[in-house]
């Protein structure tokens, strides 16, 4: 395989609503600003991965409209779709693209412009058969998992407020997270707004605007424009069944991303993945999921999650930092969260998340999440 | 693209006809299941599958999830192009060359009669400038007829619901995939000559290169074009370099009523059967978007 790294990485400001810019704009801002990290423009892009799901905006083929924001005018441009999972799937695509010989160079954009629609709507739009009348969007179904997984691996709300408290806070110190909450405590997240019992309103993920780009290079092109590029070791994906009611004890097992991660680490050499693993970027829509996620990722044994997260082992100075950006917990534009995750990894390899960067850092994880359990997984290192 | 060719194992498709009383998984478990038995292969020699859909014509968010299970994605690996069918199988077949997998199974599906077919294309419209003129894709190509002086009556092609499916591979056979490319043109009409499609002669011309064709007329065997609308045929021929040949969508085209974003692959699986018929180098061709903004061109070979 041709090796491929990430040299550039750009984002927008992610907030509640973006009414200063339209779709294509807010594109065109990540993408500028990747192109620039990359120390390229946009004739040197070979073609173009977007990122979107446009039933949240209610448009049909946004990429005709927005794929001029990312230079895509007569260029090779493909927009990927998978849920939550898009931008980890796109970033996928990428670098196929690029490890295909047939690019050598390959900009990601993705993005997601929520206030211009109606998300729970979007969300309910599932199997008009079976699902569609009892849909109740993320929050419900993840209620339910919740419960199961409390049940019985015995976290508590205590513990999830921790990962809910120590994402804002790492957000204080990225300037593009939506929620800036330098001040949150564990009793404030407790203390807030009961959504679907146990999930109250500040574990859940805020819905955002926003868009993230990255910049792929083949090895020759990668080594002359940058210094350091974060080389991409591994890409695993794994779906599973559409239907919530035929996954097995959805959060306990997560069989899709502990699948996916044990290829990874596998293909990666790889074999504790606490100590091995520099930092890592995961798709965490509500603070138990980090805690069901660490379990499925191996970073613990099942059940110590809540030990984990107690001990400090994921905060920005324990073993293995979760989350540095403050993850999707403080910020979500859907179409743009997977590219994200990927983006911050590959910053924290070239050092150069700024006020939020990790010290040392060689092998990078970043996860994708998406529909009721879809998962990705991708391994970035300094080394080829 | 000469090293490792990328080879087209097996296709399979769906009738293609307003059909209310079939569910999407239905649709495309039946094309699947055909590509499968004609590749001579099980579910469990495919690698990884790149679907085909556009959620508002499926009236679902990301339209993907309902065909996880007759698709094989259960536990395994899954991409989705939101765009034509043929887009999917560019997709596929650079994540074999990418030696990612070795065998993908690529499909289109669309239920284009279960909406309304040209009023969810004002939707694809910039909101801003023409989305609340009323433009949709049947005013853009009567738009582009206009353009092109032509006196006929714009013919779109007719309704249809269906799924496509085709089988790449690594492993050598017969044929394979020399070439390939695919671009967007500008968004707004009022910036495009719609009697031309730098898109088309972009993608065309890396396609043509990477297959090694100097002389399209000459070496090409045969081309299925994606002719949505009848007179685009012509446009997309000439465009192509292939005015007045005479092996041009031998099958009929479209007009026989083909889905949306599943055109293109079908195209390919046309391609491909004749080319078991008699051995050669055809070009199969995917539009999708406003008067064919997005294009996509593949070239194989037996």
């Amino acid at each position: 395989m041709r090796r491929v790294a990430i040299i550039g990485t750009g984002q927008t400001k992610h907030a509640k609503s973006h009414d200063d810019v339209n779709q294509a704009e807010l594109v065109r801002q990540a993408a500028t600003r990747a192109l620039a990290d990359a120390g390229i423009t946009y004739l040197d892009v070979d073609a173009i991965v977007l990122s979107n799901m446009e039933l949240f905006e209610g448009r049909a083929l946004p990429e005709m409209w927005v794929g001029e924001g990312a230079s895509g005018y007569l260029k090779p441009v493909m927009k990927i779709a998978t849920g939550g999972t898009s931008g980890t799937s796109a970033c996928i695509a990428g670098f196929h693209q690029c490890a295909s010989g047939l690019f050598d160079t390959v900009l990601v954009v993705g993005w997601e412009k929520h206030s211009e629609g109606a998300t729970q709507t979007g969300m309910a739009l599932t199997d008009p058969l079976w699902d569609r009348n009892i849909a109740s969007g993320a929050v419900g179904n993840f209620a339910l998992s919740i419960s199961q997984y409390m049940a019985e691996r015995g976290v508590t709300p205590e513990q999830a407020a921790k990962v809910a408290v120590k994402a804002r806070r790492n957000a204080a110190k990225n300037p593009h997270a939506h929620l800036q909450m330098p001040d949150i405590t564990v009793d404030r997240v407790l203390s807030s707004r009961m959504l679907a019992d146990p999930v109250h309103l500040l574990d859940m993920c805020p819905q955002s605007d926003g868009a993230c780009a990255l910049v792929y290079a083949a090895e020759d092109r990668a080594e002359s424009l940058c210094a350091r590029p974060a080389w991409v070791r591994a890409t695993v994906t794994r779906h599973d069944q559409p239907y919530i009611g035929d996954l097995d004890r959805r959060l306990l097992t997560m069989r899709t991303l502990r699948d996916a991660a044990r290829k990874a680490y596998q293909q990666v050499g790889i074999t504790d993945p606490l100590n091995q693993i520099d930092v890592a970027e995961i798709y965490e829509p509500v603070s138990y999921a980090e805690l069901a996620w660490y379990e499925a990722l191996g970073l613990c044994a099942d059940g110590e999650a809540g030990k984990l997260i107690d001990n400090g082992s994921t905060e920005m100075d324990g073993v293995l930092p979760v989350n540095p950006s403050g993850g999707v917990l403080s910020a979500n534009p859907v179409g743009a969260s997977g590219v994200i995750r990927v983006a911050e990894a590959a910053m924290q390899i070239m050092v150069r998340a700024g006020a939020h960067q990790v010290a040392n850092v060689r092998t990078a994880l970043a996860t994708g999440y998406g529909v009721y359990a879809w998962s990705d997984v991708i391994i970035l290192s300094v080394d080829k | 693209m000469n090293a490792h060719p990328v080879s087209i194992l097996g296709v399979g498709r769906t009738d293609y006809e307003p059909q209310p009383g079939t569910t999407i998984p239905e649709l495309v478990y039946r094309a699947v299941k055909a590509a499968l038995d004609d590749a001579g292969m099980t579910m469990r020699d495919v690698d990884a599958r790149v679907t085909a859909s556009v959620d508002l014509w499926d009236g679902l968010t990301a339209s993907n999830v309902m065909v996880t299970e007759v698709v094989g994605a259960v536990m395994q690996p899954e991409s989705r192009v939101a765009g034509d069918g043929l887009l999917a199988a560019c997709h596929g077949a650079m994540s074999i060359m990418s030696g990612a997998y070795h065998t993908v199974l690529i499909v289109a599906h669309c239920k284009s009669t279960m909406g309304d077919r040209w009023g969810i294309t004002n939707w694809t419209f910039d909101p801003i400038y023409q989305q609340p003129l009323g433009l949709d894709d049947y005013y853009a190509a009567a738009l582009q007829l206009s353009a092109l002086r032509s006196p006929a009556s714009l013919s779109p092609c007719p309704p249809a619901d269906g799924a496509a499916a085709i089988i790449l591979s690594s492993n050598p056979a017969p044929i394979t995939i020399r070439g390939m490319c695919w671009a967007l043109d500008e968004h707004y009409l009022g910036d495009r000559d719609l009697t031309d499609s730098p898109a088309l002669r972009k993608a065309a011309r890396r396609a043509y290169d990477l297959a090694g064709i100097i002389d399209p007329k000459h070496d090409l065997t045969l081309a299925e074009l994606s002719d949505h609308f009848d007179h685009q045929r012509a446009l997309w021929a000439s465009i192509l370099g292939l005015d007045g040949f005479p092996h041009l969508n031998a099958s009929g085209g479209l007009a026989r009523g083909v889905p949306p974003f599943v055109a293109g692959l079908d195209r390919l699986i046309e391609i491909v059967l004749r080319l078991r018929e008699k051995t050669g180098t055809g070009l199969a061709h995917g539009c999708w978007g406003p008067a064919g903004q997005g294009q996509v061109v593949m070239v194989v070979k037996q």
